[in-house]
C-alpha cells in the first residue's frame, strides 16, 4: 500500500470510527489555499476539527507524534476559514485522530487545548 | 498522573531549590514547560526524548507538562534534565521509583542518557543542606565539589539507568566521601615561585609589605623589567588557604563553571585583559554572574597596562574595594558576590615606555606623559597604598646565577605580619593595615617624636601631596609588624616614604 491510499484508508476507517461514537460529519477533505481539513464533524453541539493521521508501523514513531506545531497552525487557518466561509457563529474544538494500521487497526482520539 | 521531583537551580552564587512537578495526560504528544525557563532549559524537552529512549526505557505518548516552582523565578541552565527525566519515568507508570521522594537532583543529560556535570553545584549543595534536603544525586563529575558540604550524603551517578537502577532499589550506590584533609594536603601548588626572579630585591620587598598589610599596589617601569613575573608570583606568598576562604573560593568559581567540579585549593590570580569591560570586571549581565574582582576573591586582581582599562571600568572598581563585595540589584532581586582582592595593577612610566631608564632614551614629551598618568583617576589611585618603580636588570645580574629567596620564607614573614594585625583589630571590623580609617591610623600608627621630623622633612622636601601623610604611616605600619616591632621606627619610616613614587612631581 503506498501512502497516499494509506491516508484514504486511514480516512475510511476514521469516519466509521467517528460515527460509532456519535460524531456527525459534516464534510470531508475541505481545501483552502492553507491545506486541508480531513474531517469535519459536530459532536455534542459542537463543530469539530479532526486531523486523521495514518501510519502502518509505530517503527517510525506513533502516528499523533508525527502531527508538527506547523500543521496544526495550517488546520487552525483552514479552520478559520471554514467558519467564515459558511458565517457560522458556534464552538468548535479541534481533535487529532490517530490510525495506526495493523490488524486490528487501532484508531484513538486526541483532544488540543 | 503526576510526579514530583525535588531539583536545585542557581541564582547569583545562591542556590535554590526548585520542584520539578510533571503530569502526564491525553493530548497530543509534545513537552510543555513552565515556570520561567531559559532557552537551556526549554531545549530540555528535545534532550529528553534521546536521552530516555538511548537508555533503555520507553519515551510515553502523550502530553507531558513539566512545571518548575517558584514558578516567578526565571530558571537557568540544564539543571533540570536528570529531574524532569525521572519525573516522565515516574509519571508514567511503567517504571516504579519506589525512593524518588528521598532524593534531590541536579544533573544535565546527554543524549545516550549518560549524566553530564553542571555549573553551581558547591552553592547548591550548600543550600540543599540549610534545606534540609541532605540526599543529592548529582553528576559523577560534581560528586567532590557537592561532598564538600558536610552533613550531606552524595550519591554520584553516571548514567540515567544507574539512576533509575539506584532509585528502584535495584543497585545500591555508596555515599560519596572526600579526605579533606587529603585534598588539602601541603606544598606548593603554584608551579612559580619567587625564587625565580632575579634581583629586584626591592619590588620582591614592596610586594611583602604589600600583601601583609593588603596594600594595594601598583608597579612602574618599563616594558620587560619584569612587572608581570613578580604579579604573577604573588599567591605564592599570600598566607596559606584555609578551608572556609577555599569554600568561597570554590563556590563563586563553581558559579562560573570554572573549577572542574573540584576544590578549589590554590589563591586566585586573575589578570584580565585591559580591553575588559566594566560588566565583566565586576559581575552583571541578565543572568548575574561574578565578574573578576569576584573571582579573584581571597586572592590577587592584577590589572596590566592601567592606563589602557576603561575609564568606566576602572570607576567601577572602586565599590568593590571599598566594601569587599559587590552588589548587583536586578528588578527579580539583588545579588552579593563577595570582591575581598588585592589589587595588584602594573603601567608603564610615560607612553613610550622608556622614561627613566637606563639603556633606552624615552621619546615623549613632559605633557605626554603627565596626561598618561592622568588616565588614572585621583580616586582610584587613593585606594593603591604603594606605588614602586620597578627597573630593568642590568645585563650583568641577568645571567648572574644565585640563590633568590623562596617564597615560603617570605609567606612565613607575611603570616606573621597577619597574625599581628588580626590580634590588633579584633572587634575593628577590618582585617589589615592597608584598611585603616584615619581615625585608626591615628590610634594606631603613632610617631615618635624622631620620626614625625623625619616625615615632615621628606614631606617638604620631596613635594609630597597631603594624601601622603596618612598612606605612608599605614605602610610605616606594615613594615614595623614585619619587624615585629610594636613602635614605628624612623628606619621603618623611611622605608615607607620610598614606596610612595607617585606622590613625587615628575620633573
Amino acid at each position: 500500500m503506498n501512502s497516499r491510499s494509506l491516508g484514504q484508508a486511514g480516512e475510511l476507517l476514521a469516519i466509521k470510527f467517528l460515527q460509532q461514537h456519535g460524531y456527525r460529519i459534516i464534510q470531508q477533505n475541505f481545501k483552502t489555499r492553507f491545506g486541508e481539513i480531513d474531517i469535519i464533524a459536530r459532536h455534542r453541539r459542537q463543530l469539530v476539527f479532526i486531523e486523521v493521521k495514518t501510519r502502518s508501523s509505530v517503527e517510525f514513531g506513533h502516528p499523533e507524534e508525527a502531527v508538527t506545531e506547523k500543521k496544526l497552525l495550517h488546520l487552525k487557518r483552514c479552520a478559520q476559514v471554514y467558519l467564515l466561509q459558511k458565517r457560522l457563529d458556534c464552538t468548535c474544538r479541534f481533535e487529532v485522530l490517530s490510525v495506526q494500521w495493523g490488524s486490528p487497526p487501532a484508531c484513538k482520539l486526541l483532544p488540543l487545548d | 498522573m503526576l510526579a514530583r521531583v525535588h531539583s536545585f537551580s542557581l541564582w547569583g552564587i545562591e542556590g535554590y531549590p526548585v520542584e520539578v512537578e510533571v503530569d502526564l495526560a491525553g493530548g497530543l504528544p509534545g513537552i510543555s514547560v513552565v515556570g520561567l525557563p531559559d532557552q537551556a532549559v526549554k531545549e530540555a524537552r528535545d534532550r529528553l526524548k534521546p536521552a530516555i529512549r538511548n537508555s533503555g526505557f520507553d519515551f510515553p505518548v502523550s502530553k507531558i507538562v513539566v512545571n518548575l516552582a517558584p514558578a516567578d523565578l526565571k530558571k537557568e541552565g540544564p539543571y533540570f534534565d536528570l529531574p524532569i527525566a525521572l519525573g516522565i519515568l515516574a509519571a508514567s507508570e511503567n517504571i516504579k521509583l519506589s525512593r524518588l521522594d528521598e532524593f534531590a537532583f541536579v544533573g544535565e543529560l546527554a543524549l545516550d542518557g549518560s549524566v553530564r556535570a553542571v555549573k553551581g553545584m558547591l552553592p547548591m549543595a550548600l543550600k540543599a543542606r540549610e534545606t534540609g534536603k541532605i540526599r543529592l544525586v548529582v553528576p559523577q563529575d560534581n560528586a567532590e565539589e557537592a561532598a564538600l558540604v558536610e552533613g550531606l550524603s552524595v550519591f554520584p551517578v553516571s548514567h540515567l539507568g544507574e539512576c533509575v537502577d539506584f532509585l528502584q532499589g535495584k543497585k545500591d550506590l555508596p555515599a560519596y566521601r572526600v579526605a579533606l584533609d587529603k585534598l588539602f594536603a601541603s606544598g606548593s601548588r603554584y608551579g612559580v615561585d619567587y625564587s625565580e626572579v632575579k634581583g629586584q630585591a626591592y619590588a620582591k620587598r614592596a610586594l611583602e609589605v604589600a600583601v601583609s598589610g593588603g596594600h594595594n599596589i601598583l608597579m612602574i617601569g618599563s616594558p620587560g623589567a619584569g612587572k608581570s613575573m613578580l604579579a604573577s608570583r604573588l599567591p605564592t606568598i599570600l598566607p596559606s588557604l584555609a578551608l572556609e576562604e577555599a569554600i568561597e573560593i570554590t563556590r563563586i568559581h563553581s558559579a562560573a563553571g570554572m573549577n572542574q567540579g573540584k576544590l578549589v585549593t590554590t589563591r586566585p590570580f586573575r589578570n584580565p585583559h585591559h580591553t575588559v569591560s566594566d560588566i565583566a570586571l565586576i559581575g552583571g549581565g541578565n543572568l548575574p554572574g561574578p565578574g573578576e574582582v569576584s573571582l579573584a576573591h581571597n586572592g590577587v586582581l592584577f590589572l596590566d597596562e592601567l592606563p589602557e582599562f576603561h575609564r568606566n571600568a576602572l570607576e567601577a572598581l572602586r565599590q568593590p574595594m571599598e566594601n569587599g563585595q559587590v552588589t548587583i540589584s536586578r528588578a527579580r532581586g539583588r545579588i552579593n558576590f563577595p570582591s575581598r582582592f588585592l589589587l595588584v595593577a602594573a603601567m608603564n612610566p610615560c607612553p613610550c615606555g622608556w622614561y627613566g631608564d637606563s639603556s633606552h632614551a624615552c621619546r615623549c614629551s613632559l605633557p605626554q606623559i603627565v596626561r598618561y598618568r592622568q588616565k588614572i583617576s585621583g580616586p582610584l589611585l587613593d585606594r593603591i597604598d604603594i606605588h614602586i618603580e620597578v627597573t630593568s636588570l642590568p645585563p650583568s645580574l641577568l645571567l648572574k646565577e644565585r640563590m633568590e629567596e623562596p617564597s615560603a620564607a617570605i609567606r612565613a614573614r607575611v603570616e606573621k605580619a597577619r597574625k599581628i594585625q588580626a590580634e590588633r583589630f579584633k572587634g575593628e571590623g577590618i582585617f589589615f593595615n592597608g584598611h585603616m580609617s584615619p581615625a585608626q591610623i591615628k590610634k594606631y600608627c603613632p610617631l615618635t617624636e624622631e620620626a614625625r621630623s623625619l616625615l615632615e622633612q621628606a614631606l617638604t622636601q620631596m613635594h609630597f601631596s597631603g594624601r601622603a601623610y596618612d598612606k605612608i604611616r599605614k605602610i610605616a605600619r606594615t613594615i614595623a609588624d614585619l619587624d615585629g616591632s610594636e613602635i614605628i621606627q624612623p628606619h621603618h619610616l623611611s622605608e615607607a616614604i620610598q614606596y610612595r613614587s607617585l606622590d613625587r612631581e615628575i620633573c
